[in-house]
């Protein structure tokens, strides 16, 4: 087998709270290959953002390893906190390509138009502040920020977590067709189970800095193994009242 | 059965330097004592500018432009701030999506409910305490006295939300207003908390208006259904009608956005986004986004069409002249073993 793009091994990561130690990352391993949509399920303060930032290089892990044979870039929940408020889209699109003295100032310009188009925005929103721009909109600006370099693997956590469903859905479709059209590997954080059943392959489910669950998303759904995945799948609301007359 | 809440034909307008929004263009309902019904509709389409309006709690660019909001035989919209003092938390209660917004961080918990038991008077302050933990209790919240004295940081999202619960039940409203209230915790989390809203209501039986974008959600408590698009109710009607029987193409798209367990790859979403309201479009507002769109769509737009006593649209495919066209497959028939 291909050597995975993103291998996560043994990793640790404590924090320290009021004087006590908690292990918001507990010897948590697993692997995304190339072109895979890998989604970490769990509730808030599982440690399944920690695990995404222990990727990013944003927290430094105590034990264990993480190998990453590409480029990455990181999708973050709150996307108004993230965008600059002012930066126009344009310009926010293009700031990693300015960083990495990708291309003339013509050809980032170009791209930035480009990848507006790719995540349903209209160019005509170039020039448009995140001030003027709905939570949508926003988030995917921040991701076509995250596509601007092309990078082999993207960290998304919770990209939708507060967006209506159909944005939501467009923003999953997205990833869909990222990967089908460009190869790109996600890994998608998230608490909806119901969405990253829909678009991952693989799915980890976290628990207490655990990994209590890992395996093929049809496996885990359909025989899941451990009492939290099966009370996570019992959450998913389904649009039918008779469940819960 | 008496309406508690009755609205009628209300117009909410903000003013912008662009020009006038109109945020909520002609909406009715009415709430009966002790009933849930859900709002639902995507950001933008006035659902959180209409319960803010309930309350008297508009931003100050906008205004109630027009209709009216009668609760026991009074008119809301044309109290002055003071009558609504008197309206607020005692009658009509509020709980919003953030719980970390609705506390103050450098209070204990348990004091600020006890503060909520207060503001209408009435109580002693060893009441109010006494109140406070038998509120506590009902949320949910384990070991009210050892929490009593804690801090907002010191308690998770989903528990934080109980306490924003508890403060807001702490006068007995007859209504609660519930602005997204769940969207903000984790989907187990979210489950617990939707429950908890129809046990209090057995106990205490206030009525709920419960305002969300996830049809799912709505399932789990509501007992009627209201649509809003583009700041008009577009579908009202009980849960089992909107669910099992929907008839406006905006409901049925929003119900296919539901992922469902079965299906794999590509999700649904809605075509096209929402009209701007600054310039709101002739003829109906979702038009653009209606594959069933009829040509009198882009001219008129549709009354509340009556499919029962209890259930209306307003889509021009239930006028008696219009193409006979049946919701895509699935739609309606979606039915769920119990337990989910």
């Amino acid at each position: 087998m291909d050597e995975p793009l993103l291998s996560v091994c043994g990793l640790q990561k404590r924090f320290l709270s009021g004087g006590a130690e908690i292990r918001a990352v507990d010897g948590v391993s697993f692997s995304i290959g190339r072109g895979e949509l890998f989604g970490l399920v769990g509730e808030s303060g599982s440690g399944k953002s920690t695990v995404a930032r222990c990727v990013a290089g944003l927290c430094r892990p105590e034990g264990g390893e993480i190998r990453l044979a590409g480029s990455f870039q990181m999708i973050f929940q709150d996307a108004s906190g993230s965008l600059n408020p002012r930066m126009t889209a344009e310009e926010l699109i293009c700031e990693p390509l300015d960083i990495l003295r990708r291309g003339g100032r013509a050809e980032r310009r170009e791209r930035a138009r480009e990848l507006l188009g790719l995540v349903g925005l209209g160019e005509e929103l170039a020039g448009c502040f995140p001030g003027g721009l709905s939570g949508g909109q926003q988030q995917r600006i921040a991701v076509a920020r995250a596509l601007a370099p092309d990078p082999d693997l993207l960290l998304a956590d919770e990209p939708a977590a507060s967006l209506d469903m159909s944005v939501r859905a467009q923003i999953l479709n997205l990833f869909l067709r990222l990967r089908r059209e460009r190869g790109m590997s996600v890994l998608l954080i998230s608490h909806d189970l119901a969405a990253v059943r829909r678009v991952c392959g693989r799915i980890g489910v976290m628990r207490a800095g655990k990994l209590v669950e890992l395996g093929e998303t049809a496996e885990v759904c359909g025989r899941p193994r451990h009492p939290y995945t099966r009370a996570l799948l019992e959450a998913v609301p389904a649009p039918d009242p008779d469940c819960y007359q | 059965m008496d309406a508690l809440l009755e609205v009628r034909d209300l117009k909410i307008a903000f003013d912008s330097p662009r020009g006038v929004i109109r945020a909520v263009r002609g909406v009715s309902f009415s709430i009966c004592a002790g009933e849930t019904l859900a709002v639902v509709g995507e950001s933008g389409c006035g659902k959180s500018v209409l319960c803010k309006s309930l309350l008297g709690l508009l931003p100050h660019r906008g205004r109630v432009a027009g209709g009216s909001i009668l609760y026991a035989g009074r008119d809301l919209a044309a109290m002055g701030e003071r009558e609504l003092e008197g309206i607020r938390g005692k009658e009509i209660a509020l709980v919003l999506q953030n719980p970390m917004s609705a506390l103050n961080p450098s209070l204990p918990v348990g004091s600020q409910i006890a503060r909520a038991a207060r503001a209408h008077g009435g109580i002693s302050r060893a009441g109010a305490k006494a109140r406070a933990l038998e509120l506590m209790a009902l949320t949910g919240i384990p070991e009210p006295a050892r929490r009593y004295g804690d801090y907002p940081h010191q308690f998770s999202g989903g528990m934080l939300q109980r306490c924003v619960l508890a403060s807001a039940l702490a006068c007995g409203p007859k209504l609660l207003v519930a602005d997204e209230p769940t969207t903000a915790l984790d989907a187990t989390v979210q489950a617990q908390m939707l429950g908890l809203l129809r046990d209090i209501q057995h106990q205490t039986g206030t009525a709920i208006l419960f305002i969300t974008h996830d049809l799912g959600a709505a399932a789990r408590i509501a007992g009627r259904v209201a649509v809003m698009y583009a700041g008009r109710l577009v579908e009202i009607g009980t849960a089992e009608e909107i669910y099992h029987d929907p008839r406006h193409p905006y409901t049925w798209g929003l119900l296919a956005s539901v992922p469902s367990p079965e299906g794999t790859g590509e999700l649904f979403s809605i075509p096209g986004a929402p009209p701007d309201l600054l310039h709101p479009p002739a003829g109906d507002a979702f038009a653009p986004r209606n594959p069933w769109a009829l040509g009198v769509d882009w001219r008129e737009e549709p009354p509340l069409f009556r499919v029962s006593d209890t259930h209306y649209a307003a889509t021009w495919l239930l006028h008696p002249d219009a193409p006979r066209v049946d919701p895509p497959a699935g739609i309606g028939e979606r039915r769920v073993s119990a337990g989910g």
